[in-house]
């Protein structure tokens, strides 16, 4: 009887001497432990480690782990900070009606929309001068989004700008002459490529034919010019065999677009 | 002043205000410490494993529920952490030097000196007990937690913690009886 109740109350030692027994259990080892003295010394030796065990003092990290956690932590905070701002970028971005273009472009829409259903629900005569009105006033619409991307830091909205052109039945004298000064001053030759590409649609006007010829002079990029000795050569602009002659002369000018301008002036004999 | 209590720190870190970090920080970082001192054994080393408890912490505020205690959460973390330096350091080198005593005020020189000669065989009988052991008497002794924290902590049932701390703790007599 003794030995499997020394086996049960030895489990029961360590939370005895931590005090986690309840008090049925604390009574039955205090009972054994009267009349048992193998447990008595297991117990004392218990004792001893865990007295020891408690005793063990925490020692102390050094400063350099309190500067790395704050470090981190503003680290922590700057990410947050950081990604707050890309959150109201994206948001601003997903918010579309915020951006001016598409306002004006939803200003358009909105004014068709209206315009087209008053004209169905009330068909009434005069209803085609209100259309051609109406189509003016896109036009105008679209002008202004065309100037006001033109202005854009971004290559690419520049590029947007010029391509937008090609949307305009009759492009008026202002565009024209947006696209021209583009054609000669952009910083960024793509759009420079792109608005020679849209006034290449409009070369029944003078003003583009003259304007193209005029920048054959002065462009020094190679793609440029092979491109400008292209759309002449097609339109035959006959004013652009003098300047053509004068880059196949040049030193500068490179082989490639010394075959071109050979090539085309075979053209317009 | 009403005490906040860890959870609610926690919560706020969660909510994004990360200085709540920092009463946390101070309340765990020295027990925090000392719990990967005594398995590692190396200083530097124990400190930078703090350093990426706490990281974490962070990093997985967002995936903290208030139905868990912080103290469960944050050791559950700490014991990966171990778990992962353990793995990857099976054979690393101990810097651990018995730091120098100054708070001995001279009370009672003798009784001192054996307190520390205890001490020091004691930790040498930690330090044959095999890795679990080790662990689970930190847990349970060092750490002052429950079994039922460290059942959370360490997702054995209650009842084989309470056996698997006995064990350990009957092992370390063992040994700590016999070097000592």
């Amino acid at each position: 009887m003794k030995t499997t109740d020394c086996k049960h109350i030895n489990h029961l030692l360590i939370d005895f001497i931590d005090r986690k027994l309840n008090k049925e259990q604390t009574e039955l080892v205090k009972i054994h432990l009267k009349e048992c003295k193998i447990c008595q010394a297991e117990l004392e030796q218990l004792l001893i480690v865990i007295n020891d065990l408690n005793e063990i003092s925490n020692e102390k990290p050094s400063a350099r782990l309190k500067e790395n956690f704050m470090y981190m932590l503003n680290e922590e905070k700057a990410k947050a900070e950081r990604t707050k701002v890309i959150e109201i970028k994206t948001t601003k971005r997903k918010i579309w009606l915020y951006n001016p273009f598409s306002q004006v472009a939803a200003g358009v829409a909105i004014l068709v929309a209206g315009v087209m259903l008053g004209l169905i629900l009330n068909n009434k005569p005069g209803a085609d001068h209100e259309v051609s009105q109406l189509k003016t006033e896109v036009d105008n619409m679209k002008q202004m989004l065309f100037h006001a991307k033109l202005d854009q830091s971004s290559a690419s909205q520049r590029i947007q700008a010029v391509n937008y052109t090609q949307q305009f039945s009759k492009p008026d004298k202002k565009i024209l002459e947006a696209l021209i000064r583009t054609m000669d001053t952009d910083d960024n030759v793509n759009v420079r490529v792109a608005a020679i590409y849209a006034l290449s649609k409009f070369t029944n006007e003078t003003v583009v034919r003259e304007a193209l010829v005029n920048s054959l002079k002065t462009q020094e990029d190679a793609l440029l010019q092979i491109i400008l000795i292209n759309i002449l050569v097609e339109i035959r602009e006959e004013n652009a065999v003098n300047i053509i002659k004068d880059l196949l002369q040049k030193e500068e000018t490179i082989d490639a677009v010394k075959q071109m301008a050979e090539k085309g002036l075979t053209t317009f004999i | 002043m009403k005490d906040i209590n860890d959870e609610q720190l926690m919560i706020e870190v969660k909510n994004g205000d990360t200085d709540s970090l920092v009463p946390l920080f101070e309340k765990y970082n020295v027990k925090l410490y000392n719990f990967f001192l005594r398995v590692t054994h190396n200083k530097d080393t124990s400190e930078d494993l703090v350093q990426t408890v706490f990281s974490r912490i962070l990093s997985y505020r967002h995936s903290y529920n208030e139905i868990y205690t912080f103290k469960t959460w944050m050791y559950q973390m700490a014991r990966n952490v171990h778990i992962d330096y353990y793995n990857k350091n099976r054979y690393c080198v101990s810097d651990y030097k018995e730091p120098e005593e100054t708070k001995s005020e001279a009370r009672d020189a003798i009784e001192e000196m054996e307190k520390q000669q205890r001490q020091q065989t004691l930790k040498e009988a930690l330090e044959q007990l095999p890795m679990d052991q080790r662990e689970i008497i930190e847990l349970s002794r060092f750490q002052d937690l429950k079994y039922e924290e460290i059942s959370k902590i360490t997702g054995n049932s209650v009842g084989a913690v309470r056996v698997k701390v006995h064990r350990a703790i009957k092992k370390l007599k063992e040994v700590y009886l016999q070097i000592a």
